[in-house]
């Protein structure tokens, strides 16, 4: 089964080591939208003393990602990043998304990762017609295995369209028989 | 026997017959998966550790120990309370990172202080699922 998170899901988890005690929050996810990949995060201090770390976690460094925490070896050294150095390359929320035949499919409201192995699968967008844009529902949209074009709009195949899903719980089929689809008619 | 139940129970020093002080709180190692000791309540003296190794008996009513001296001073880094701490009660996340708590009790082996099960809210769990007691949760093997 895939384990399927939100990148917004992500920001605010504890990381906690094998040991069991937490040594900072979630602040952002760092992602390369080119490779459709989460490259790590940055990090707030935990506690009342909250604000940014200038440590970040890097993906090789991380155990496992799940719903309650972000667990890391007891001996986790945090590395820091100079400042600006990859924050925010990755951002595709706020994007357009379009299809490679033309047809504006609405705008990136998130991401959506699978947990495994940290790759992007898909994006929550809110569709371009939607008539009330504050309350619209989200929809799932998948992405092939080679990633989408990112430049002035995501572009992703307009066979993608067949296999947008309203909820999270049944997105991960959606991908599945998405990339069956792509991968018998290649 | 659960540690929860340890928690209250008077010590008794068998070379005076008296009660050396009662427990409150019970320190559990992760890594050898075993009652590390007891930190003392009402104790006459300044200490109030008893370290596992010094117990003579763990018995329905009362803890007993050989001699006074066997009372010290806590060593550091010993472990969490389960009770000051809030270990018993607490977060219990997996490796994987999902929250399966919380920690409802451990059970224990009264002869060798070994961990037997972690009493969880789907059941129980072996002693080698047990990683670690930490500050913000205990950390167990993902079951699935």
């Amino acid at each position: 089964m895939k384990a399927l998170l939100r990148g917004t899901d992500l920001v605010g988890l504890p990381v906690v080591t094998l040991a069991g005690d937490d040594i900072a929050d979630v602040r952002d996810v760092l992602f390369d939208a080119d490779a459709g990949q989460v490259l790590g995060f940055t990090l707030n201090k935990r506690g009342r003393l909250k604000g940014r770390m200038k440590e970040t976690l890097d993906r090789q460094q991380i155990h496992a990602v799940g719903p309650a925490a972000i667990v890391v070896p007891p001996d986790v050294e945090l590395v820091e990043q100079a400042r600006g150095d990859r924050d925010g390359s990755g951002n595709v929320l706020a994007d357009s998304v379009m299809t490679d035949t033309g047809v504006r499919v609405g705008t990136v409201t998130d991401v959506v990762i699978d947990t495994a192995d940290g790759r992007v699968v898909g994006y929550e967008v809110l569709p371009s017609d939607e008539p009330d844009q504050r309350k619209g529902r989200r929809s799932y949209l998948p992405l092939p295995e080679t990633g989408a074009v990112s430049g002035e709009a995501l572009i992703v195949p307009a066979s993608a369209i067949d296999y947008i899903s309203t909820d999270l719980a049944g997105f991960g089929e959606a991908i599945t028989r998405y990339r069956d689809m792509l991968g018998e008619s290649a | 026997m659960n540690v929860s139940e340890l928690v209250g129970r008077p010590v008794l020093d068998l070379s005076t017959a008296t009660t050396a002080g009662r427990i409150d709180d019970i320190v559990v190692d992760a890594a050898s998966r075993c009652v590390a000791g007891f930190r003392l309540a009402k104790t006459s003296g300044p200490s109030t550790w008893l370290a596992w190794d010094n117990v003579a008996a763990v018995g329905a009513d009362a803890v007993t120990i050989e001699r006074p001296d066997l009372l010290t001073e806590e060593p550091n880094g010993s472990g969490r309370g389960v009770r000051s701490d809030k270990v018993l009660g607490g977060r219990l996340l997996t490796d994987e990172g999902r929250d399966v708590g919380p920690l409802a009790d451990i059970e224990i082996d009264a002869e060798s202080g070994a961990v037997r099960s972690l009493i969880v809210p789907t059941g129980r769990m072996a002693p080698e699922a047990l990683l670690g007691i930490g500050s913000y949760a205990t950390i167990v093997h993902d079951p699935r």
